[in-house]
């Protein structure tokens, strides 16, 4: 908390600084003051963290590079079917009654936790305080926070969410909170969820060329008990990310209804 | 088969929903047609080939074959290359539930006899 604290605070007075919205000189000197008191302070805890600078992400399991889920070959494990709350399960009906295809036909990417699920790999970067994951389908970025701050009291709800991470021995715990409810839980429209979904997904090697990642689901609002799930994710040494620019040639279009449609014009 | 079953395998999980569904393609039919390539769309988020395919009209018919991007294809085999205009092919498809020109690409025999399949599982390195 002390960590979340003095962060903001020192982002604060940097942005007020930078946009001189503190116009009288002796609060400025005084933010100067607190800026020099705050930051070195912050970094030291930040960097006794694991994975707090790079001689300590050294000491981490390699779980950087890229990887692709081993769909098809036993890459989701065990294929458990959410639990949803009677609200959830009426609007799953709804769904299978008149089926809708997703707003991924015009390029809306899925957010979490689809997007961990797609047939494209993903790569991982570690850098002090911060695992960075990259997925390759619609270009996303998930930034997940290693420096001991917590998640914002009243985040926006975004796509990916808020993710902070900490290690539990040779695991990367990530928390994430924080998701709009324009997306589903993945499996198709119909499977929703609330501005309550929280996310923890464990991050363990298997071997070195084997990441597992363990997801457990919970939504007060949607789910009547956790969904969990693990993917398991090959290493691919040899591959690079490629462009994934959806709108260069979509042809594939869904309507305000739902309905799917293509476009076959040469 | 084995490719047919790869494909319903892939097609029962979540991944299936990369970019859309295929609720469009009528999975449990399966098309094959031989023709001339017209064009050859190596882009994202779908490769399309254009064939021109002989009608019983005495013209042709094209015929718009939505694939596996190139993202996905590039590590299993395939290039920009694979096929080119005026290859002569035979493209197995899923065809489009309604009836037009149309649908999602399966495999194909290449004019030199070679068999491209566009879900070989596992992956390979990617051609350099």
């Amino acid at each position: 908390m002390l960590v979340h604290f003095l962060y903001n605070f020192d982002v604060d007075c940097q942005l007020h600084f930078h946009t001189g919205w503190v116009t009288k000189q002796a609060l400025g000197v005084l933010g100067l003051a607190l800026i020099a008191f705050v930051t070195p302070l912050s970094a030291a805890d930040a960097s006794t963290l694991p994975g707090g600078t790079f001689a300590s992400i050294q000491k981490l399991p390699d779980m950087s590079g890229v990887w692709e889920m081993t769909f098809g070959r036993g890459g989701f494990a065990p294929p458990q079917q959410p639990s949803f709350t009677p609200k959830y399960a009426a609007i799953l009906k709804a769904f299978q009654d008149a089926p809708k295809d997703s707003p991924m036909a015009n390029c809306v990417p899925p957010g979490m936790p689809g997007i961990m699920g797609q047939p494209y790999p993903i790569e991982i970067l570690f850098t002090p305080g911060m695992v960075t994951v990259i997925a390759e389908a619609f270009m996303q970025v998930r930034h997940i926070y290693t420096d001991g701050r917590g998640h914002p009291d009243d985040p926006d709800l975004t796509f990916n969410g808020h993710s902070i991470g900490h290690w539990e021995d040779d695991t990367l715990v990530v928390d994430s909170v924080g998701f709009t409810t324009d997306t589903s839980l993945g499996m198709n429209m119909g499977t929703r969820h609330s501005d309550k979904m929280h996310i923890v997904e464990r991050f363990h090697l298997k071997d070195p060329k084997t990441l597992e990642i363990a997801t457990a689901i919970d939504d007060p609002e949607a789910l009547a008990k956790p969904w969990t799930r693990t993917i398991t994710y090959a290493r691919h040494s040899d591959w690079t990310l490629a462009e994934y620019i959806c709108q260069q040639n979509n042809r594939n279009f869904v309507d305000a209804d739902g309905k799917p449609g293509i476009n076959l014009k040469h | 088969m084995k490719i047919i079953l790869a494909f319903a395998v892939l097609l029962t999980l979540e991944s299936a929903m990369a970019h859309h569904s295929f609720e469009m393609f009528d999975m449990t039919k399966v098309t094959t047609i031989t023709g001339t390539i017209k064009d050859f769309q190596w882009t994202n988020p779908h490769t399309f080939t254009f064939i021109d395919v002989p009608n019983d009209k005495g013209g042709v018919d094209t015929w718009a074959i939505e694939g596996m991007s190139p993202n996905f294809l590039g590590r299993r085999g395939w290039t920009k290359h694979t096929l080119s205009p005026g290859d002569k092919v035979t493209i197995t498809i899923a065809p489009l539930k309604d009836g037009q020109k149309g649908g999602t690409f399966l495999r194909a025999t290449l004019a030199d006899g070679r068999e491209m399949v566009m879900f070989e599982n596992p992956p390979r390195a990617p051609a350099k």
